[in-house]
C-alpha cells in the first residue's frame, strides 16, 4: 500500500547521523503502532524523509581548521611564534561548543550560514512535495534548532524575492497538513520573521486576508528544558485567530515530568503522552487515539515517571530558567553552558 | 434473496448479507469493503485520511482509473502539454462519471453541488484543451482540500459539501449496522471520492508552481554554493565581522531569500605565497613567504542560471593590498605592495622593501613547486 503522508524530519543541534534519524523512525513507529489497530501501522500509513542541514556549520568548521593548518604545514616563518597544530583545537575537536553551541550561534548572527541553511532546507523540502504522488500529504517534525530552521525555510518558500518573474507560490497551490515543533526555539532565534507574526501558523481559509501554511499546528516546550524556556513560544490565548483555535488546529503542550536527565532530548519530549497523543491526533485524526484511551496512557506514563524521581535536579533546572524579560545572547550562553555541564555530572 | 425481506426482523441475519452484497456490488467486487463500521464518522475521516477513498489506495476501478492519468513521469515537466492532455482527459471522465451517476440530482443536494462543482472545473478549459489555472475557480477557492477531520469541499464560494453532515451521516446512523446507514454511507464516499479525485486533478495540474519554486532554490542553492567554495575563501573574522553583516545589512529588506553578492571583502587574510626577490642573497631569493591581505576586494556577477562569471572575460576579478612576511638575510622580513586576484585562484602581485621589488604567486602554484622539488 502506497503511504498518504510523508512527514519530513528536521534534527537540532550537534552532528547528526543517519542512525539518528532511522532512531527517531523507529521510535514514531513504536509509539504510534501502540495505538493503531492491524492493518493501520506506521509503515503504512507514513514515509519519513530527514533533512540534513549539518554539514553547512562542519564545513565552514573544517574549512578554517584546514586553512590554518595549510599555513603552518607550508613551515614558513611566522611573525607569531609557538603557533602549532594545539592551538587549533577550540574549533577543530569535536566538543560542546563546537558541535552544539557554535551551531545555534552561526544560525542566529551569521546570515551567509542561515541563508544558506534556509534554502537548502527549503529545496529539500519542495524536492519532496514535488516528487510525491498528487495531493500527498506533507508534514514537518522539528526539534530545538531544527525548529527555528523549518519556520525560516519555509517562510521563505512563501516570499518568493521581489525581483522573482514567475507568480509566486501560494497557500492555495499547497499547504503543509501539519507542523510540530519539538523543544521550539522558533521565537529565541527569530531574526528577519517574527515567529508570532510569519506565515507560519495554522489555520484553514485564507478569506480573511492571512496566510497559512499548515492546516495544523503543534509547539511543545517542556517546562523544565531551559533551552526551549528562552524566549519560548508562547503566544496570547487566541493566536493565530478564534477560529483556528476553535477548531483546535494550535495546541500548545508544555510538559513538565521528567523522564531522565536530558530534558532537551528528542526523545524525551516523543515519549511522553501529552507530547505524542496530540500529535499522533494532528497526523492522523482525531479518533485514532480514544480520550479513554488517552488517560490511561496518562496514568501509566505517570505511574513510571513520578514527581518524586528527580526532585533535586528539577530544582537545578529552575536555576536555569529565563524569564523573558531577562533574556540575553551572554545568558543563552550561560544556560546552554551550564545545561551541558549539568547534565554531564548528573550521568557520569 | 428479495431485498424486501429485510423489511421483516424474521430476517436480521440476511440483511446484514445483503448490505454486504451491495457494498461489495458498489465496488465492483474489489478490495476491501468500506463499511461504515460502530463509529461511521470515524471510519469515513480514517479512510480518506489512507488515501482510501479517491486516494492512492483507494480499490475502487473508476478510482484507479484516474490515478492512471496522474502519474509521476521522469524527466516530465509540470508545464508540459502531455500532462496537462492527462489532466483535462480525468477532469472530462469525472464530469461523465458525475453526470451518468446524478443524472437529475435534487436541488441543494450534495451531489448536485459536486456535479455542478466538476461542470464548473471543465469551463476552465479552453479550445486547446489547457485547464487555465489562472481562473477564478482555483485563485478564489479556499476549500479545495479535503481536511478528514472536517471532511467538508468546497470549490464555489457558495457551494459546499460537507461529507457527514449533507448526507445525514449521524441522523441515519443513530444504527449502525441499519441500511439506510449503509445506504448514507455509501453515498457519502460514492461523493467524497469524486470530490477527492477533482482536488488530486488540480493539484496534479497546479504543481507547475511548486516546481517554480523548487527550481528557483535550486539555482539559489547553486549561487551560495558557489559562493562558498568559488571565491576567495574566508577566515572566521572576514566572515563573521564583515561580509556576513554587510551581506545582512544589504539585503535587511528582502523577506524572501536574497540572491548572494557579487562581492566579497578581504580582511587582513593571511595565505602563503612564493615570492621571488631578486636582489635577496643567492639561495634566498625564491621562497615560500606568509602572504596577507590587508584591504581588498573581489568581484563577479551571477548569471541567470545561477552560475557565476565577471568582469575579466567572464571571470571574477579582485585586487588588494598585501605584506609579505619572509625571513631572509640582509633585507627586511616585510614586503608591502598590492595583489590581483583572478577567478578567486590564481594570485599574483608585486611587494617593495625599500626599493627592492618581490613577486609572488599564490600558494595553489606553490604547492605544486613544492611537490615537485620533494
Amino acid at each position: 500500500m502506497a503511504t498518504n503522508h510523508t512527514v519530513i524530519l528536521l534534527h537540532g543541534m550537534g552532528k547528526p547521523d543517519s542512525k539518528m534519524f532511522e532512531d527517531w523512525e523507529k521510535s514514531l513507529a513504536k509509539l504510534h503502532d501502540s495505538y493503531a489497530e492491524p492493518g493501520d501501522e506506521f509503515a503504512t500509513q507514513f514515509e519519513c524523509v530527514p533533512i540534513n542541514y549539518d554539514s553547512f556549520f562542519e564545513d565552514r568548521r573544517n574549512a578554517w581548521a584546514e586553512q590554518v593548518q595549510k599555513i603552518l604545514d607550508a613551515g614558513v616563518a611566522l611573525p607569531v611564534n609557538d603557533l602549532t597544530v594545539d592551538d587549533l583545537e577550540p574549533i577543530t575537536e569535536d566538543n560542546f561548543f563546537t558541535t552544539h553551541l557554535m551551531d545555534v550561534l552561526l544560525y542566529r548572527f551569521d546570515p551567509l550560514v542561515a541563508d544558506e541553511i534556509r534554502d537548502h532546507v527549503a529545496e529539500r523540502m519542495l524536492h519532496v512535495i514535488r516528487n510525491r504522488p498528487a495531493g500527498t500529504k506533507v508534514s514537518v517534525l522539528a526539534h530545538s534548532l531544527g525548529t527555528s530552521i523549518a519556520h525560516d525555510a519555509i517562510n521563505v518558500i512563501y516570499h518568493p524575492p521581489q525581483v522573482h518573474a514567475k507568480p509566486k507560490l501560494t497557500t492555495g497551490n499547497f499547504r503543509f497538513h501539519a507542523i510540530i515543533q519539538l523543544a521550539n526555539n522558533s521565537r529565541a532565534l527569530e531574526s528577519k520573521w517574527s515567529a508570532y507574526n510569519s506565515f507560519v501558523r495554522p489555520g484553514i481559509k485564507d478569506s480573511d486576508g492571512g496566510q497559512y501554511v499548515a492546516t495544523r499546528m503543534l509547539s511543545a516546550s517542556h517546562k523544565y528544558d531551559p533551552l526551549a524556556a528562552l524566549r519560548g513560544f508562547n503566544p496570547i490565548d487566541n493566536w493565530p485567530n478564534a477560529e483556528t483555535v476553535k477548531e483546535k488546529r494550535m495546541v500548545l503542550v508544555n510538559p513538565s515530568i521528567i523522564q531522565h536527565w536530558n530534558v532537551h532530548d528528542f526523545s524525551h519530549y516523543l515519549n511522553d503522552p501529552r507530547v505524542h497523543i496530540p500529535m499522533f491526533r494532528f497526523l492522523r485524526t482525531k479518533g485514532f487515539i480514544s480520550e479513554a484511551r488517552e488517560t490511561e496512557t496518562y496514568f501509566q506514563f505517570d505511574s513510571e515517571n513520578p514527581i518524586t524521581k528527580f526532585d533535586d535536579y528539577r530544582r537545578e533546572l529552575r536555576t536555569l530558567l529565563t524569564e523573558d524579560d531577562k533574556f540575553s545572547w551572554k545568558g543563552l550562553v550561560e544556560v546552554f553552558k551550564k545545561f551541558a555541564t549539568l547534565v554531564k555530572e548528573v550521568t557520569e | 434473496m428479495k431485498p424486501h425481506i429485510c423489511l421483516s426482523s424474521r430476517w436480521p441475519l440476511s440483511c446484514l448479507v445483503l448490505i454486504f452484497l451491495l457494498l461489495l456490488s458498489s465496488s465492483a467486487f474489489s478490495g476491501e469493503p468500506l463499511v461504515p463500521g460502530n463509529n461511521p464518522e470515524y471510519s469515513l475521516s480514517k479512510y480518506h485520511e489512507s488515501g482510501k477513498i479517491g486516494g492512492p489506495n483507494d480499490d475502487d476501478p473508476f478510482s484507479k482509473e484516474i490515478w492512471k492519468h496522474l502519474p509521476q513521469v521522469d524527466g516530465e515537466k509540470e508545464d508540459a502539454p502531455e500532462r496537462m492532455a492527462r489532466t483535462v482527459n480525468a477532469f472530462k471522465k469525472l464530469e461523465k462519471k458525475a453526470l451518468e451517476s446524478w443524472p437529475n440530482p435534487a436541488e441543494g443536494s450534495p451531489q448536485k453541488t459536486i456535479r455542478d462543482t466538476i461542470l464548473k472545473i471543465l469551463e476552465a478549459v479552453d479550445d486547446q484543451d489547457t485547464l487555465d489555472l489562472n481562473s477564478s475557480i482555483f485563485t478564489q477557492s479556499t476549500e479545495w482540500v479535503i481536511d478528514s477531520e472536517k471532511l467538508q469541499w468546497g470549490l464555489l464560494a457558495d457551494k459546499k459539501v460537507n461529507f457527514v453532515s449533507d448526507y445525514q451521516i449521524p441522523e441515519k446512523c443513530q444504527v449502525t449496522d441499519s441500511t439506510q446507514c449503509a445506504q448514507a454511507f455509501a453515498e457519502s464516499v460514492e461523493g467524497l471520492r469524486l470530490a477527492e479525485l477533482s482536488y488530486r486533478c488540480i493539484e496534479y495540474a497546479s504543481r507547475v508552481h511548486i516546481a517554480d519554486a523548487h527550481e528557483f532554490f535550486v539555482k539559489r542553492k547553486k549561487q551560495r554554493s558557489l559562493y562558498r567554495t568559488k571565491t576567495i575563501p574566508q577566515w572566521p573574522w572576514e566572515e563573521l565581522f564583515i561580509n556576513a553583516p554587510l551581506y545582512g545589512y544589504l539585503t535587511r529588506d528582502e523577506m524572501g531569500s536574497p540572491e548572494p553578492l557579487s562581492f566579497q571583502l578581504v580582511i587582513l587574510h593571511p595565505d602563503i605565497a612564493m615570492e621571488y626577490v631578486p636582489d635577496a642573497e643567492d639561495g634566498q631569493q625564491f621562497k615560500a613567504t606568509l602572504m596577507i591581505e590587508l584591504l581588498g576586494a573581489n568581484f563577479w556577477s551571477w548569471k541567470e542560471n545561477g552560475s557565476m562569471s565577471g568582469p575579466l572575460f567572464g571571470l571574477p576579478l579582485g585586487l588588494g593590498v598585501v605584506a609579505t612576511y619572509t625571513d631572509r638575510e640582509d633585507i627586511d622580513d616585510w614586503g608591502f605592495g598590492g595583489i590581483l586576484h583572478i577567478n578567486s585562484v590564481l594570485n599574483f602581485g608585486v611587494t617593495f622593501r625599500e626599493e627592492d621589488p618581490g613577486y609572488f604567486v599564490s600558494v595553489n602554484i606553490a604547492e605544486l613547486f613544492n611537490k615537485i622539488s620533494q
